[in-house]
């Protein structure tokens, strides 16, 4: 028997039905994107992934619910990850009902559900606690906000080497697979690159925000920082940097997606300096 | 921001408004000078809030003066968009440094000469792109938002306070101790302004969080368990089927605060493993019965050795397999061989000298062996707090006092027992990292001069004196052996296959039991086809033992080993504190009160409460911290305002924009 396959069955009953619905939306998703068909069933295939994405972090807010009640959020990685995926599931709804675009939903409900898969993978998840000051709600929603916002400026990055191959208006053959993907046949891959930077820096800011009330609330104060904080700080700093390069004539344009491009270098560096 | 319009009487170079390498020098020069500044302040021994007046009035000065000389210009230069991206890109540049050279620059007033300019430019900006509809709130948010985390920065700075206080259940306070270290926070003792806080309740167990059962299922028997486990919430009674299989468990007996009732046994189908036990102190109101291993070695807390020493430190009694002359070398007197510590983390053994005065420096931590106590002991001091001293010169009781020195924490007590290391494992616990051992072990020491050795195959009793058997008897049980009048040691069984069978019972003090912490649980797994039925003690030491090392604890295993069972008393380590605070007024009067815990703070006007954790010294005392920040709600309402006003930006703003624009289209 698979060791994934033993340690779902021997999980708690909420969490193998957020896993099933997840898994059942990742499966939708996927139809959705790959499946050649007339466009009124893509569109239910769609709408049924958004369903399904809904009941699985509904379940998972049970979950999360129950967590709250017993008083323990994040005392181990088993905990800490169910909150995370609930944040960041509530966080991928609320950008999904606004932009309706199967791939981001595609790669939200992959995330949520790669985490969940972690915790049937990884030994003693339920065991192993975390260190006490990361046992703390605003800690939890620290990292979700700030990998969220890591996420994004990936995207970002993607859509800024795609602008740079593809300039200006790109149009795909309606109905293909692309089109479906992104929502429309018309895409402008420079405009995403920047939608994408500024949702990326909203995120890192809040992130960066929310790290200074928890480092408040442990003790050690906003001033001192270690350097995975700070890293954070300059991904930031240097998101806004580009960002304005958007309003200078002179940088707009290519420049200005160049720097998006470049800009990725300090996420990673800020993701691995976390990661160490 | 926006592009500077040209509307000055002596506008600047074009130039330099967009020469960023130009502006990159510049701040260069702004920063290092204030850096230049701030040493020349220390130097002149100006406290912290002294530099910060200094830095508000010297800074007010330079852009006035700058202001009022080259007006236009430099109200162009400071509301241009490629100046605010030369001043990302230099601060981003300053983080940079930081981080790659360990170097405090963003607490430098250098760094707030930057944030300074950010905010005059992003101050500018928003006076310059007035007025404001409701679609451009977002833009005028966001550019305050950095003046307004900038004064509270500054003003926090001016009147921060970090002070201390050591309470005790009950106690109230009102002045605090100061941190010693970076001013403003100078040493000398903080006063609460009007109120004073009280202990209420001082508990420095775990929080009271559902212990939890752990079960790993191997269905065919054939490999290791599974990594993870299914989880129980544990309370009296609690019975459930196990995962993938058809057995059932239940928990027959929850003991919090157990001791340990186990014994050996002699089971002749046991490998073998031969013990004696023997009584001492016949005719005393107490005798001593303990268990002699003739092959001897350290078990898991069952003490398997094969000498013991007599209570009253007489005699020591031995049990060996055979009697051998070579055994004379170790039965006298000797000095410790070597003195060393020995370091266990995560199943690696490090050892280092244990002369007084020797460092040992580690990836992680130092070490410093301070002082010896051959002979320990404890006395109160003036004050009414423990002291450590020796009671004698000889080597009766020898104690290590060390020093741990983290790199960015303050040098922590650790005190080492060569004879009783179970007893300094657990009053170092809360100071050494978390699975982590250290041993203070005398190679080679022998302090007996006389020994009672049994041996199994001649079935003897030696008395041995000095390194020399001055008599020999045959051994029979329950015959006393004399070893001196009123002095006798009696074996009184053989237990040639021993065993240990675990058993608890509740502690029997009551108010000792609330000190002691050691949950254990009796378990039952049967197979209800089979009705093949196991009973099993599960101790919540064996989870917290194993804790550090590579694969997961045990507790017990069932049925073939294809169940096993992990008890998870509470969560693990680190020991949290809850504590109940109160603020009183004057008269005494409560104001406020909140259950704390650590990384809890009670807050109370402006004033930030942390419990710390356990104090080693002394468990009933409560470290508590006091912080006061005066400016923190405007560096918080900053956040807000950067937050609200970038998602106004981005998203609300194209939706008012349109909605205006149509407006006025109609």
């Amino acid at each position: 028997m698979h060791p994934l396959f033993t340690a779902f069955v021997k999980a708690e009953t909420a969490f193998q039905l957020t896993y099933i619905a997840y898994f059942l939306a990742l499966l939708a998703y996927a139809a959705s994107l790959f499946i050649d068909n007339r466009r009124d069933e893509k569109d239910r295939l769609h709408q049924g992934a958004r369903i399904l994405f809904f009941v699985g972090w509904v379940f998972n807010a049970l979950q999360a619910y129950a967590l709250i009640e017993s008083g323990s959020t994040a005392s181990t990685l088993y905990e800490s990850l169910i909150s995370f995926s609930f944040i960041f599931g509530l966080l991928a709804l609320v950008v999904g009902w606004i932009k309706k675009v199967r791939l981001l939903g595609f790669i939200s409900v992959l995330i949520v559900f790669s985490a969940l898969t972690l915790t049937l993978n990884k030994a003693g998840i339920e065991i192993t606690p975390l260190p006490l000051a990361r046992q703390s709600a605003w800690f939890l929603l620290h990292v979700t906000l700030t990998l969220t916002g890591y996420l994004s400026a990936t995207v970002a990055f993607i859509m800024g080497v795609l602008a740079l191959v593809n300039p200006g208006k790109h149009s795909f053959e309606p109905g293909s697979f692309w089109a479906q993907a992104l929502g429309s046949p018309d895409v402008n891959f420079e405009k995403l690159n920047l939608q994408w930077m500024r949702f990326g820096f909203l995120m890192l800011a809040s992130g960066l925000i929310i790290g200074c009330i928890w480092a408040k609330f442990t003790g050690s104060g906003f001033g001192a920082w270690d350097p995975k904080e700070n890293w954070v700080f300059l991904s930031w700093l240097v998101v806004g940097g580009v960002l304005h390069m958007h309003h200078v004539p002179s940088f707009k344009g290519r420049k200005a997606v160049w720097a998006s491009v470049f800009a990725w270098g300090f996420i990673l560096c800020a993701y691995f300096g976390l990661a160490a | 921001m926006t592009e500077a319009q040209p509307a000055s009487t002596l506008p600047p170079p074009k130039s330099f408004l967009t020469n960023i390498p130009f502006h990159l020098l510049a701040l260069l020069s702004w920063g290092v000078g204030w850096m230049v500044a701030q040493r020349l302040f220390d130097k002149n021994g100006f406290s912290a809030k002294q530099q910060v007046l200094a830095f508000v009035v010297l800074v007010a000065a330079v852009y006035g003066a700058a202001f009022l000389a080259r007006r236009d210009g430099f109200y162009q230069l400071v509301t241009s968009i490629p100046f605010a991206i030369s001043q990302i890109l230099f601060m981003a540049l300053t983080v940079l440094i930081e981080l790659t050279h360990s170097v405090d620059l963003c607490r430098s007033l250098g760094f707030y000469a930057l944030l300074s300019l950010l905010t005059l430019s992003m101050l500018c900006v928003a006076w310059k792109r007035r007025p404001y509809p409701a679609h451009r709130i977002g833009f005028l948010l966001v550019h305050v938002s950095t003046s307004l985390i900038l004064m509270g920065g500054l003003w926090g700075n001016y009147g921060y306070v970090s002070a201390f206080a050591k309470l005790r259940a009950g106690e109230s306070i009102a002045a605090f101790e100061k941190a010693p270290g970076a001013p403003p926070n100078i040493d000398g003792s903080y006063v609460l302004p009007g109120f004073r806080l009280r202990l209420k309740k001082f508990n420095a167990r775990p929080d009271d969080l559902p212990s939890k059962l752990y079960a790993f299922v191997e269905p065919d028997g054939k490999g290791g368990f599974e990594k993870n486990p299914k989880a129980y919430k544990v309370k009296p009674g609690l019975k459930a089927r196990l995962p993938l299989s058809k057995l059932y468990f239940q928990v027959q007996q929850f003991i919090p605060n157990a001791v340990d009732a186990g014994e050996f046994i002699n089971n002749p189908n046991a490998p073998e493993d031969p013990a004696l036990r023997v009584m001492l102190g016949i005719g005393e109101p107490q005798p001593v019965v303990g268990d002699l291993f003739s092959r001897g070695k350290p078990g898991l807390r069952a003490m398997r050795a094969w000498r013991r020493d007599e209570p009253g430190g007489r005699f020591a009694v031995a049990y060996q397999d055979r009697w051998s002359p070579e055994l004379l070398n170790q039965l006298r007197p000797a000095l410790p061989t070597a003195e060393k510590i020995i370091l266990s983390y995560g199943g690696k053994t490090l050892t280092h000298d244990a002369m007084v005065g020797s460092t040992w420096d580690l990836p992680a931590f130092g070490l410093k062996v301070d002082k010896l106590y051959p002979d320990f002991a404890v006395k109160k001091d003036r004050d009414g707090n423990p002291q450590a001293y020796s009671r004698s010169p000889n080597p009766l009781e020898p104690w290590l006092e060390l020093s741990l020195k983290e790199p960015k924490g303050a040098s922590r007590r650790v005190m080492l027992s060569a004879r009783n290391p179970g007893l300094s494992d657990q009053l170092n616990g809360p100071n050494l990292p978390q699975g982590l051992t250290l041993r203070y072990v005398r190679e080679g020491e022998e302090r007996q001069s006389r020994f009672v050795v049994f041996t199994r195959e001649d079935r003897a009793i030696r008395l041995v004196e000095n390194g020399r058997v001055s008599r020999t008897e045959p051994f029979q049980l329950n015959k006393p052996f004399i070893v001196e009048k009123g002095l006798s040691v009696t074996a009184v069984a053989i237990l040639d296959h021993a065993e240990y069978v675990p058993n608890f019972v509740p502690h029997p003090d009551p108010k000792e039991a609330l000190k002691f912490d050691r949950p254990v649980l009796r378990v039952k797994v049967w197979d209800p086809d089979s009705g093949r039925a196991e009973e099993r003690w599960l101790d919540g030491l064996d989870s917290l033992d194993a804790k550090g090392l590579e694969g997961l604890p045990i507790s017990a295993t069932f049925m073939d080993r294809r169940v096993g069972l992990t008890f998870q008393p509470k969560p693990n380590e680190p020991k949290n504190v809850r504590s109940e605070l109160e603020i009183l007024d004057d008269q005494g009067k409560v104001l406020a009160k909140k259950a704390v815990g650590v990384h809890e703070p009670f807050i109370f006007q402006g004033h930030w409460f942390y419990l710390g954790t356990d104090n080693p010294d002394d468990s009933s005392l409560s470290n508590i911290r006091v912080v006061r920040e005066p400016g923190l709600w405007l560096v918080y309402l900053g956040f807000l305002c950067l937050i609200v006003g970038t998602a106004w930006m981005f998203y609300l703003k194209p939706v008012l924009k349109r909605r205006a624009d149509e407006k006025k289209e109609a």
